[in-house]
């Protein structure tokens, strides 16, 4: 599982110009449950919307997960796949482009 | 007298023997007896690999790795016998697009008489109706044919064919690789999108439409240096939020499930 990678991720972003947000394809109750027991640090939608006929992934043309999207600070779609190191390695090079500050590396 | 009769009985016999011998089977009659060989044979093999199964299950031997083979691959020499015997004729077509329709996920002789077939098929009757059910084979030549002689069969397909779908395909076959490659901004791209809207207004083959509206909004939307749309919706406690409320910030948009 990603969770604590992606936790981690969000305490070293912690006040840079960065956020990290979920898209969950559980019922409620199962995504409440996995949120309090992996201490899960971060905003995620419900993929189900009751307001709309079509889920969010259905509307972002995604059929495989876990998928990670990448944006920058102009919302234009940087990275798009399954590959969590490489998502993050995209991630941590906009965010340092972005406020002048090095990219840090895993493990350091 | 009663020798002139017995000669003429058997000359008649004969005569009738002969013209018996001489008789065949009309392409119409003779598509129909093939296919219906093949049903009965197709109903064997499944009946055979039932039985094999049952037998396994109950401790037998495992299914041998030809019992999985399709019944259909002897069929396909006969098919293409039948259409060289019609070739250049109308009566060729039901056999070529049966080969067409069965045989091109077999391998080695089977496949390359199928894709024969359709190379028939999209040159020599490219003005027949039939070609419908060809379907994405039509919209793939640059399978049968390299780059230059797909080009060239896929416009004279758009040019000729009656049918609406055939030249949709036809059209799809020509540009869909502009679609999935050239860069969103370029002109080719706006040029390959615009062509293949157009000729899909009005035809019903709802899979390429859909297929090819999902392929351009993925590339419009979600390739590299493209804006997505906003999300808004709500989050786990209810409150309603939307992704532009974050932008101006590195987003890592993560679609996750705990599994």
């Amino acid at each position: 599982m990603l969770y604590p990678h992606e936790r981690s991720l969000v305490d070293e972003m912690k006040n840079r110009p960065f956020a990290l947000i979920g898209v969950n394809s559980d019922d409620l109750d199962r995504a409440q449950a996995a949120v309090r027991k992996n201490k899960i640090n971060w905003r995620s939608f419900q993929n189900q919307r009751k307001e709309s006929k079509t889920s969010i992934s259905e509307d972002w043309l995604l059929y495989t997960w876990p998928t990670i999207v990448v944006l920058d600070a102009d919302f234009k779609v940087c990275y798009r796949g399954g590959d969590c190191d490489e998502a993050t390695a995209v991630a941590r090079r906009l965010v340092s482009e972005l406020d002048g500050k090095p990219a840090e590396v895993d493990g350091q | 007298m009663k020798a002139r009769l017995i000669a003429a009985v058997l000359l008649t016999l004969g005569f009738a023997q002969v013209s018996y011998g001489q008789v065949e089977a009309s392409p119409e009659q003779r598509y129909q007896d093939l296919t219906a060989e093949v049903a009965g044979a197709n109903e064997a093999w499944k009946a055979r690999l039932a039985e094999l199964r049952d037998a396994e299950k109950n401790g037998g031997p495992p299914i041998p790795a030809d019992a999985f083979q399709s019944p259909l691959i002897p069929f396909v020499a006969k098919f293409d016998a039948a259409a060289k015997d019609y070739a250049g004729t109308s009566d060729a077509i039901p056999f070529l697009t049966w080969m067409a329709q069965n045989a091109l996920p077999m391998v080695g002789d089977q496949r390359k008489a199928a894709k024969d077939a359709v190379r028939t098929l999209v040159t020599t009757h490219r003005k027949s109706p039939s070609l419908e059910k060809l379907e994405w084979m039509v919209g793939r030549l640059d399978y049968f044919y390299d780059e230059k002689e797909a080009l060239e069969v896929g416009l004279q397909l758009e040019k000729e064919s009656p049918s609406s779908k055939v030249r949709a395909y036809a059209t799809f076959s020509r540009v869909g690789a502009t679609i999935n490659k050239a860069p969103v901004d370029s002109d080719e791209f706006r040029k390959a999108k615009s062509e293949i809207l157009k000729v899909l207004e009005g035809v019903e083959i709802d899979d390429l439409a859909s297929s090819v509206k999902t392929r351009i909004k993925m590339r419009e939307n979600f390739s590299l240096g493209m804006s997505p749309p906003d999300i808004v919706g709500v989050d786990l406690d209810g409150v309603e939020f939307s992704l532009s409320d974050y932008k101006g910030k590195v987003l890592f948009i993560d679609f996750w499930g705990d599994w």
